[in-house]
């Protein structure tokens, strides 16, 4: 268990309000649990916090229920967090955070991770490094990809993040399915993620 | 021996399929099936450095293919 996350949740958040739903940032990664039960923020070093998810955020469906989604996950994720902090002031100390705790990646993720690896290695050995991974879509376009769920894929030529997802997937088979269809399909993936080419 | 690699919630599900069985009828529907949801399907690890390629027709899956879920744009 781990203690004092709360302000990062917090810097976290507001990166997210103040860009207007571009989510940028360095220190953690959002994401939606496949049961749509519960919401997971994950850190660098591992450590993660998991909150549960009422019927009021999961009502939103549709053509943009990603984005959606995501707009009432990160003000679900800013109430709990400011609700946490207020009890700290009230009792003076730092209440223990039972739901933030340091875990190993489930099946699921490890599968994916090693379909990644198996289908493409080179690309794997680059994100695992650096975090990020030089693509080239197949229009000859130069790409960032970004080991992260929203906004994964960056247009070299004017730092444009595009958003498009693979949904119920866990991450490693998201980053492969952007890699794929932007390496193979670049017009079909700039349709689904709304950008007009550069 | 063909293997379809689909993405789900557990990491991939893996179907292998002789070409002629009965597996390759079932494979078929299931592939069509993917197809209509607005899957993609690509033909990966190729070898000798051959870059994978979107495959849209059944006949032309090789032995090792990746299914991607209908990806949802922002």
């Amino acid at each position: 268990m781990a203690v004092g996350r709360t302000d990062q949740l917090l810097r976290g958040f507001g990166d997210y309000l103040v860009a207007g739903g571009l989510v940028r940032r360095a220190d953690s990664t959002y994401d939606i649990c496949r049961d749509i039960t519960r919401f997971r923020v994950q850190f660098h070093d591992n450590s993660y916090a998991e909150f549960a998810l009422s019927n009021w955020e999961l009502q939103t469906g549709g053509r943009d229920g990603f984005r959606e989604w995501t707009r009432h996950l990160h003000r679900a994720i800013e109430c709990r967090a400011q609700a946490t902090v207020r009890l700290d002031m009230l009792y003076g100390f730092t209440i223990p955070r039972e739901r933030i705790f340091h875990g190993e990646p489930s099946i699921a993720d490890a599968t994916a991770e090693k379909l990644f690896k198996e289908t493409a290695p080179m690309v794997y050995r680059e994100i695992s490094k650096n975090g990020w991974a030089a693509i080239v879509g197949s229009e000859g376009t130069k790409y960032k990809l970004h080991k992260c769920v929203s906004y994964c894929i960056e247009r070299v030529s004017d730092r444009a993040r595009l958003c498009a997802v693979v949904p119920g997937v866990p991450l490693w088979d998201h980053l492969l399915g952007v890699k794929l269809m932007v390496e193979r399909d670049e017009l079909k993936f700039l349709e689904t993620a709304n950008v007009a080419r550069a | 021996m063909k293997t379809l690699k689909v993405m789900d919630a557990s990491g991939d599900t893996r179907i292998q399929f002789e070409e002629g069985t009965s597996a390759e009828a079932e494979a078929k529907k299931l592939f069509k099936s993917l197809i209509s949801k607005g899957s993609a399907v690509f033909a990966v690890n190729r070898g000798d450095g051959v870059p994978d390629k979107r495959v849209k027709d059944f006949a032309e899956l090789e032995s090792d293919n990746v299914v991607v879920p209908r990806i949802a744009g922002g």
